[in-house]
């Protein structure tokens, strides 16, 4: 009789083939090499379970900010700019260019030709109102993050009702941030911010007496957007720019990347 | 429900294809979702393959980061989370590596003949409960693996990949991952075997 090998018996072990089963059921010596290595083994896995340790819900975030400035520059290609804020600027562009052809066209006597792009080193004056409105939007951030969090780990449905409030304020900060943000050409924390503020007007417009099937859609949404997770880089990512000495400059495409 | 960012099958949900394509783009906001949902399954993983807890993390940020200069060759119609597995078992066999050469140049051995000091060390079992020192002695046998067993052992044993994944995860042959497979069986039954002796 031909015994089994120890590699035949570790593949049936580990279910790669049940060839040698038939054989086992007829031979003591193989079925019984066959349940030491079982054994062996089955204590391996149940005294040294390489269970990772765990880790904590802004994981991801730590691994992102530990990584991102490490990350090689790369071209942007065309299709990744097919995004809402790319459009919108996409579309201005366009409408200038129309509007300038149609003024070309219809002979209008166009005195010099101006430049519309102006090369422009800020000055320190608006350095120091960028890194002002930079760290207003940091701590707009911040406490947005707090309220979302709060709804995000609430128990109880009222927990919404109790956030409206401090929602309603946010609102109001958001758009006049948002606006300040697009005119020092900040597009990215613009776009974070509008995301916000969408949210936030949702948890604003709650009517009275939220049940627990609107607080699960608020979280559903906030949750689906990832907006918690571009708020806390956003605001990781002004905090850094703003820790450097040089002049903070505007980032004309996402500051997350 | 937790702070939790997305999860994986939130995203998946979502459009996938549509954060990959952005993110091939160089677009880092897409990008920093895929780290985001998919952080915490790669530490786990770089954590059973290497064991060691900083060694973890480091596979992690290096994996993320061969992930994004790689992303072009990753081809759409695949599985995300399967091509960033294979990046994280090669990184973690790169860290591995590097921690084989570093014991064997301070051990003044060669790389692929480290002794097995420590599993040749007598139980205690007066001070140690059993359980204390099979751990001991299969943590002692892990460390004396190559690291393409150590990882080959990790996926089949504590992952519950099958041989012919394991081979195609490492690039090599399928009959080279049994065998990786059965060198590391054989290390870590010959560590236990004095134990089984005293029982």
């Amino acid at each position: 009789m031909t015994h089994c090998s120890d590699e035949e018996l570790l593949l049936e072990y580990y279910g790669e083939t049940s060839r040698h089963s038939a054989h086992r059921r007829t031979c003591a010596e193989c079925d019984a090499r066959f349940q030491e290595l079982r054994a062996t083994l089955d204590t391996v896995s149940k005294t040294v379970t390489l269970e990772a340790p765990e880790r904590g819900e802004h994981y991801g975030l730590e691994v992102w900010q530990a990584i991102r400035h490490r990350l090689p520059a790369r071209e942007r290609t065309w299709h990744s700019l097919l995004t809402p804020q790319w459009g919108l600027a996409a579309a201005a562009v366009l409408l200038v260019v129309g509007f300038t052809a149609g003024r070309l066209w219809t002979g209008n006597a166009v005195p010099e030709p101006q430049s519309d792009v102006a090369v422009t080193v800020p000055s320190a004056d608006e350095d120091a109102r960028r890194r002002a409105m930079l760290l207003t939007v940091s701590d707009h951030f911040d406490r947005s993050d707090r309220v979302l969090a709060e709804i995000m780990n609430a128990p109880e449905p009222d927990a919404l009702s109790a956030q409206q409030q401090w929602a309603g304020d946010l609102v109001a900060a958001s758009r006049l941030y948002r606006r300040n943000a697009i005119a020092i050409n900040e597009p990215a924390v613009a776009a974070v911010l509008e995301e916000l503020e969408r949210v936030l007007l949702d948890i604003v417009h709650q009517p009275p007496g939220a049940t627990a099937a609107d607080l699960e859609e608020i979280r559903r949404r906030i949750d689906s957007a990832a907006l918690l997770f571009k708020v806390r880089v956003m605001s990781n990512e002004l905090q850094y720019r703003l820790e450097e000495p040089a002049p903070v400059r505007p980032t004309t495409t996402s500051t997350i990347g | 429900m937790s702070t939790n960012p997305p999860s994986k099958q939130a995203m998946e949900a979502g459009d996938v294809a549509a954060v990959l394509a952005r993110a091939s783009g160089g677009d880092g906001e897409a990008f920093s979702l895929l780290v985001n949902s998919h952080a915490r399954m790669a530490f786990r993983l770089a954590y059973r393959l290497t064991g060691d807890e900083r060694d973890a993390e480091d596979v992690v940020q290096e994996s993320f980061i061969r992930a994004y200069r790689q992303i072009n060759r990753f081809e759409a119609r695949s599985n995300f989370a399967t091509w960033l597995h294979r990046i994280v078992v090669n990184c973690a066999m790169d860290s591995l590596r590097a921690r084989h050469t570093r014991r064997a140049e301070r051990m003044g051995e060669p790389v692929e003949d480290i002794p097995d000091a420590a599993v040749s060390a007598e139980p205690s079992p007066e001070r140690l409960a059993m359980s204390t020192e099979i751990r001991r002695r299969v943590d002692a046998s892990m460390d004396t693996l190559t690291p393409r067993e150590r990882i080959a052992f990790a996926l089949r044993h504590y992952e519950g990949r099958s041989i012919d994944e394991i081979g195609r995860t490492l690039g090599v042959q399928q009959s080279a991952a049994k065998h990786a497979i059965f060198r590391a069986v054989k290390k870590i039954r010959a560590s236990l075997e004095p134990l089984r002796r005293t029982t």
